[in-house]
């Protein structure tokens, strides 16, 4: 008798708890946003790892078995052949040591920038907030472009390059290779610990500071003491972010560092999926999803030991106090303009140029022209190809563009805010990891390797029977818009999740609590409380996303139709085809759009987040 | 309070749709864990039927041909008219030329009522494109256009039935045998090119000069790890070692000494060639703009592609090349091929634009001006001939086997990884 009650109060217990896990809305989001993840990401990185394993039709052909058989052949090669070490462990020494150097790099520049512009007294802080973003809105190839533009030297022939013109010798290992490229890397991806680390140093109280301050602690003891642990969280995402972008890019290295035979762990990716050989590309991508992964971890454990800090609560609550910069405020302002001038103006500066030269290489001024933008199609020029603007080729594209980025980082955005709830609430918990984990996923599967996966995903609708009834859960999304902002938008989920966590950990539970115990429902707590809060973090990470999917390229090309493309490709095909300046002015184009739409999106919030938008 | 409600309804749509997905994953399961213990020999069954089922398919796809009649001569008016009725008039070509959007020009122009879409992407993008396509059941493709050096689309994708060749008689009838494997369009090649303003005459007369110190450092080539065309020739220059050989003696007046992980004169040509430092580019393009370029001193060599000539004219590039002293052969031909997808949506309007790249009867329908430049070649011999260029007889080609390149391309591949510098 004892015992069956014993066994019914556990009964109990259990349904209780099943039954309060089930009210829970962090439980229930948690729950719909897994399988869905499970779906759009595991699905694919499974395909992967399937690939690896399968030998391709050449392979299989050549092997006599047949195409798809099991086999650890591109494994074998990878790790213990004759070819490992160029192939593999040579190439990742070098990936390795670049995203370091472009980690460390970007974090120091992105991290003081972020305190000066938020913390301090600059002066012309408007302009410099602007300029420094400046750079991460030209995709990376135009920096490479532009690096190659002013450093070329005869060695690799062509026009020549800005200083050589000026009778300047640049030496080969600062014109091509590991220096070049991680210096063109670390302007490229400075911008992400910027807009990360700004933001949370944004809604950082000051009282926090004032309090250090009262207590009689010295400037440099807040800023190590106070300051930087509560930004801790978002420099380690951005290291993340910087870490994986600059191990995964293929742009960059392949135009500056295969001239001189200098080969990445990307650019051998990119070599075999160039080539087809895809089970070998894939093999090569799981070895850089376990490094991702295990970046992740050990940020997650730094994170774990630290804890998280809670920036946004219920109490007061007036942010950023000026920090005088008192003597040093000249040097600095000089320091930040230079930087400006190398890191921004000068890219941006060579993109211009070049689209105004009739030749490359002529830095006369009976050179420049306008042909490139408003020409009417010249025979001698481009096969009679007119200027950019004069091709209406140009604003069909730009429409898809447009329609593609804005519906894309909008949705991106507020997934993004939602995997950060789920992040954030849960960070103690295995279901906040597992979300964690899984969303960095994307990140770390080539761009068109991801395309190709979700390409044969989504051609089918996808169905079940049930007795005599076929049900279509899921229809088939072929040659769609839809398919697109999907896949655009799951690939994005890192960077949006990033900003979101980063947003949401700083929002206190308290506030929350307070709503909870005065009886106000899960919703609206949400659409009262959370979403106000987190507008600037919204807003970033829209900007971000948009930002993204401007210059995205290899994700969507295997599945864009024709009547599809984007100016990224437009702008590609044209390099690719030999006019760089048709190339330069569709870049500037897109360049000019992001800008826009930056600059609009800091007048449209209010001055708190103006300051960190723009 | 609306963006409350707008969010439980997503919420629970997406809830709803994920349970059903659930429950069907794993009901499926169980009835195939049942069916797996239940009867072993079921399976077996299955797996024959399976294979059964794959033959078929082969047989779907040369059914599929004799019934659109791939392999009679109809004339370009009859499949106009059939074209016009047949998938909106619409025929979609995937193509790794950006020149086809000029034939769009023209051809629909020449075809009024007929739209053609043109689909340009590199060549990985456009098989992966097309491989996952057709796996996948859907048929876009009417007519595919990419340049075949390895072997890859005789043997994967014609083949096995995937693809299919179009060869009329009116237009190939006196083609050679040789190139009729697939359906050529034109034919490109690649030689060396050097600054005219520099140069007087090529400086090189043999694959060995580029062994030599002198010019350490200061050729380049599209990288072969990035450009498979590239290493199907060096794959080539392999099969043909025995060349190379005699090559050799006839450059420095003796015979090659190999050393012990040079196993032919092949291999110790690729060893030797890659240690003396190329300089790796993307692309034929960057290559002859490099070597080109007006006012150099120093320009280095450039190997890419022959149609690159037409540059020297267009852009004004300093560019020399001397393909007819060069020993022991310049290189392999890229032969460009059009092929009809297998379940073509508008079969009539994919043979319609065949015959309209290929110059269609008498070798003058616009769709083929575009590619009748200087560096290219048709293999018809009434199509008319550039000025300039010379015969596609007197390019110095390597014998080349396709199953040969298909077969040894991974092995030469390995090769070339392991004595990089």
């Amino acid at each position: 008798m004892k015992e069956k009650r014993k066994i019914g109060v556990r009964l109990l217990r259990i349904k209780n708890r099943i039954g309060g896990w089930c009210k829970e809305p962090y439980s229930v989001m948690f729950a719909v946003l897994f399988c869905v993840l499970l779906f759009l990401i595991v699905v694919p990185l499974w395909e992967i790892i399937k690939e690896s394993l399968q030998l391709s039709a050449s392979d299989a052909k050549r092997a006599g078995v047949e195409t798809g058989s099991f086999s650890l052949y591109y494994w074998k090669q990878l790790f213990a052949s004759k070819i490992s070490f160029k192939m593999l462990y040579e190439p990742l020494m070098h990936s390795l040591v670049i995203a370091l150097c472009v980690s460390v790099l970007s974090i120091t520049i992105g991290g003081v920038a972020a305190w000066l512009m938020v913390r301090s007294d600059l002066p012309f802080k408007k302009f410099f907030s602007k300029a420094i973003i400046v750079p991460y809105m030209l995709p990376a190839w135009c920096k490479a472009m532009a690096w190659i533009a002013v450093f070329k030297n005869p060695r690799i022939g062509g026009s020549s390059g800005f200083l050589s013109y000026l009778g300047i010798q640049v030496p080969d290992w600062l014109a091509y290779g590991p220096v070049a490229i991680i210096l063109v890397l670390t302007i490229h991806n400075y911008a992400y610990t910027y807009l990360l680390v700004s933001s949370a140093l944004q809604s950082v109280n000051a009282e926090l500071e004032e309090m250090g301050e009262i207590a009689g602690a010295g400037r440099w003891y807040i800023l190590m003491k106070i300051t930087f642990p509560l930004v801790l969280p978002s420099i380690l995402g951005a290291f993340i972010l910087t870490f994986s972008q600059a191990m995964g890019t293929f742009s960059v290295p392949a135009f500056l560092g295969l001239k001189t035979g200098y080969y990445t762990i990307s650019t051998m990716l990119q070599s075999a999926l160039m080539q087809g050989n895809n089970g070998m590309a894939m093999a090569i991508s799981i070895v850089l999803i376990i490094i991702a992964a295990f970046n992740i971890l050990l940020n997650q454990k730094l994170i774990g030991t630290r804890k998280s800090f809670v920036t946004i609560n219920g109490k007061g609550g007036r942010v950023g106090a000026s920090v005088q910069l008192g003597k040093w405020k000249k040097l600095i302002t000089v320091i930040m303009f230079l930087f400006i001038c190398a890191a921004v103006l000068l890219p941006l500066g060579i993109l211009v140029l070049q689209s105004f030269m009739l030749k490359l290489g002529d830095f006369g001024l009976d050179n420049l022209t306008l042909h490139y933008w408003i020409g009417e199609g010249e025979k001698y020029i481009a096969n009679g190809l007119p200027g950019v603007l004069k091709n209406p080729d140009f604003i069909h594209t730009l429409g898809n563009t447009l329609k593609l980025v804005f519906t894309t980082s909008i949705v991106a955005a507020l997934c993004g805010q939602l995997v950060g709830y789920i992040n954030s609430r849960g960070k103690a918990k295995w279901s906040g990891r597992i979300i964690d984990q899984l969303v960095f996923i994307p990140y770390l599967i080539p761009s068109i390797a991801f395309g190709a996966m979700y390409l044969s995903m989504f051609s089918a609708p996808k169905s079940f029977d049930i007795g005599r009834w076929t049900v279509e859960w899921f229809p088939s999304l072929y040659g769609t818009f839809a398919l697109l902002v999907l896949v655009s938008v799951v690939k994005n989920l890192p960077f949006s999740s990033r900003s979101g966590t980063a947003n949401m950990m700083q929002i206190g539970t308290e506030l929350e609590e307070a709503a909870q115990v005065s009886g106000i429902g899960f919703f609206q707590r949400m659409a009262k409380i959370i979403f106000p809060l987190s507008k600037s973090g919204f807003l970033s990470g829209f900007l971000l996303i948009f930002i993204n999917v401007m210059k995205e390229l290899d994700l969507i090309i295997i599945l864009v139709t024709p009547q599809m493309k984007t100016l990224p490709y437009m702008a590609y095909s044209y390099l690719t085809g030999g006019t760089e300046q048709y190339s330069n002015v569709v870049a500037l184009i897109m360049f000019m759009i992001v800008f826009l739409v930056y600059f609009l999106a800091g007048k449209v919030s209010k001055e708190d987040v103006s300051l960190n938008i723009g | 309070m609306f963006k409350g409600k707008k969010l439980l309804a997503t919420t629970l749509t997406l809830s709803m749709l994920m349970t059903t997905a659930l429950g069907c994953g794993v009901t499926e399961k169980q009835e195939n864990s049942t069916a797996d213990t239940q009867q072993g020999t079921e399976k077996v069954q299955t797996e024959a039927e399976g294979e059964k089922a794959e033959n078929s398919e082969s047989a779907d796809s040369s059914d599929w041909a004799a019934e659109n009649k791939l392999n009679e001569t109809e004339s370009s008016e009859e499949l106009y008219q059939k074209a016009l009725e047949t998938a909106g008039g619409e025929i979609h070509v995937y193509t790794v030329s950006g020149r086809m959007e000029n034939v769009k020009e023209t051809f629909e122009e020449d075809y009024p009522g007929l739209t053609l879409v043109v689909h340009d992407m590199n060549v990985n993008e456009l098989l992966e494109k097309f491989s996952r396509e057709y796996e996948a059941g859907i048929y876009t493709a009417d007519v595919i256009h990419v340049k075949e050096q390895t072997g890859q689309i005789l043997k994967e994708y014609v083949e096995t039935g995937m693809m299919h060749n179009y060869q009329p008689e009116d237009i190939f009838g006196d083609v050679d045998e040789e190139y009729l494997q697939l359906t050529p369009m034109y034919f490109e090649a690649d030689w060396w090119y050097y600054n005219s303003d520099q140069y007087d005459e090529c400086p090189i007369d043999s694959w060995w000069d580029l062994t030599r110190e002198e010019w350490n450092g200061k050729f380049m080539i599209v990288d072969p790890l990035t450009d498979v065309g590239y290493m199907a020739f060096l794959t080539t220059i392999v099969e043909n070692a025995d060349m190379m050989a005699e090559s050799y003696k006839e450059e420095f007046g003796e015979d090659i000494v190999l050393a012990d992980d040079e196993p032919n004169a092949g291999y110790a040509f690729l060893k030797r060639f890659a240690q003396n430092n190329p300089i790796f580019e993307t692309s034929s393009n960057n290559i002859v703009k490099a070597v080109g370029a007006e006012g150099q001193t120093d320009a280095p060599l450039g190997y890419a592609v022959s149609s690159k000539i037409r540059e020297r004219d267009q852009q004004g590039y300093k560019l020399g090349i001397d393909p007819e002293n060069f020993s022991p052969a310049c290189g392999i031909y890229g032969m460009n091929v059009v092929e009809i997808a297998d379940h073509a949506p508008n079969p009539d309007g994919a043979k319609l634009l065949v015959r309209y790249l290929t110059g269609d009867t008498d070798g003058t329908a616009r769709g083929f001006e575009p590619y009748n430049t200087l560096g290219g070649w048709s293999v018809r011999s009434n199509v008319p001939k550039v000025e300039g260029n010379i015969d596609f007889e007197d390019y110095n080609a390597f014998p080349q086997d396709f199953d040969y390149t298909y077969e040894h391309l991974n092995e030469v591949q390995e090769y070339w990884i392991s004595v990089q510098p």
